[in-house]
């Protein structure tokens, strides 16, 4: 009876627990919606990541453009294009994925329509379970696929382009005053302060992109 | 992003009733910056007018809607699918409508009489 009492408390507390980050997080998330700089600590400083400014974007664009240049003269990277090919050599076939990627969508499409006009509790359970295992099939083969492409000179100009832009959003608190906090994009790629730096494209990718 | 935190702030009597205002006033700001919209603050401006959109077909009681839909994220999506092919549907029979030909038959016939 009492361990009963203890692991129901124990369940309480836990859901309390998650009750309170889910308020927290809406909070901050609300916060991040009405301004879009998003202020974080690591060790004892005060940082904060912010939406890169126009001219900011320009030099974003410029240096996109100059590491595509050197990329594409270099014969060890190749085109998301060519990956497809050398793939399919080797038995991986990435345009099959994306057949069953659109097959997976037009067959949740179904669901959802009969899902729309339905009040049947139990079928709506049911339907509901239909979707999101199907949603769990599509989103496995999109990640194979994004993982098997992420050598392609696409996706390293991408994570290129982000790591910069990272640097130039990054800002520290001095005096009440914010500033650069990393000198240059090699400064950032160098550094050994781990937690600053995921923290850092946590924050990035929580502002710019719809990582959800 | 937490898109599932997003939906509930967006779907919250307050932000539905600061939106409302918004559209209402002009001049009632939402977010502290007017330009350089962030990808989390457009998808909010998204889904404020989604739920918007939600909670005025309630109100107008149209059909498959309903609170527990609203509450509910996989059956708010079902439901605007559904709502989007109904609206294409109803589109395409008006434009059917309009460019129909007119027949002999359709021409109201005229009726002369002797007094």
């Amino acid at each position: 009876m009492e361990k009963e009492q203890k692991q129901q408390k124990q369940i309480m507390a836990k859901e309390a627990l998650a009750a309170m980050q889910d308020l927290e997080d809406s909070v901050k998330l609300e916060n991040i919606v009405k301004d879009n700089k998003i202020e974080f600590k690591s060790g004892d400083k005060m940082f904060r990541v912010r939406k890169p400014n126009l001219e900011e974007q320009q030099e974003i664009d410029d240096i996109r453009r100059k590491k595509y240049l050197e990329l594409v003269r270099d014969d060890s990277y190749l085109f998301r294009k060519q990956w497809v090919d050398t793939y399919k050599k080797k038995g991986v076939d990435i345009i099959k994925m994306e057949t069953d990627i659109k097959r997976i969508e037009a067959e949740t499409k179904q669901l959802l329509l009969r899902l729309a006009k339905t009040t049947d509790k139990k079928i709506i359970e049911d339907l509901k379970n239909q979707i999101l295992k199907l949603r769990d099939e599509m989103y496995a083969i999109s990640m194979e696929k994004t993982d098997l492409l992420s050598y392609s000179i696409e996706d390293q100009i991408t994570v290129y382009a982000k790591s910069y832009a990272a640097y130039l959003a990054l800002e520290r608190k001095d005096n009440d005053k914010w500033v650069k906090h990393f000198r240059d994009n090699e400064a950032l790629q160098k550094s050994e302060d781990t937690d600053l730096v995921s923290k850092l494209f946590y924050y990035f990718d929580y502002l710019l992109y719809s990582g959800v | 992003m937490n898109f599932k935190i997003l939906k509930k702030l967006a779907r919250s009597n307050e932000w539905q009733l600061l939106y409302s205002r918004a559209k209402e006033l002009g001049t009632l700001r939402l977010f502290k910056n007017d330009t350089d919209l962030t990808k989390a603050q457009i998808w909010m401006l998204y889904l404020l007018e989604m739920f918007s959109s939600l909670y005025l077909d309630l109100a107008m009681k149209e059909n498959y809607i309903s609170e527990e839909v609203i509450e509910d994220d996989l059956r708010c999506e079902a439901y605007l699918l559904y709502r989007k092919g109904k609206k294409s549907e109803e589109k395409f029979n008006g434009y059917k409508d309009k460019n129909k030909r007119v027949t002999p038959s359709d021409i109201p016939g005229v009726q002369f009489i002797r007094k």
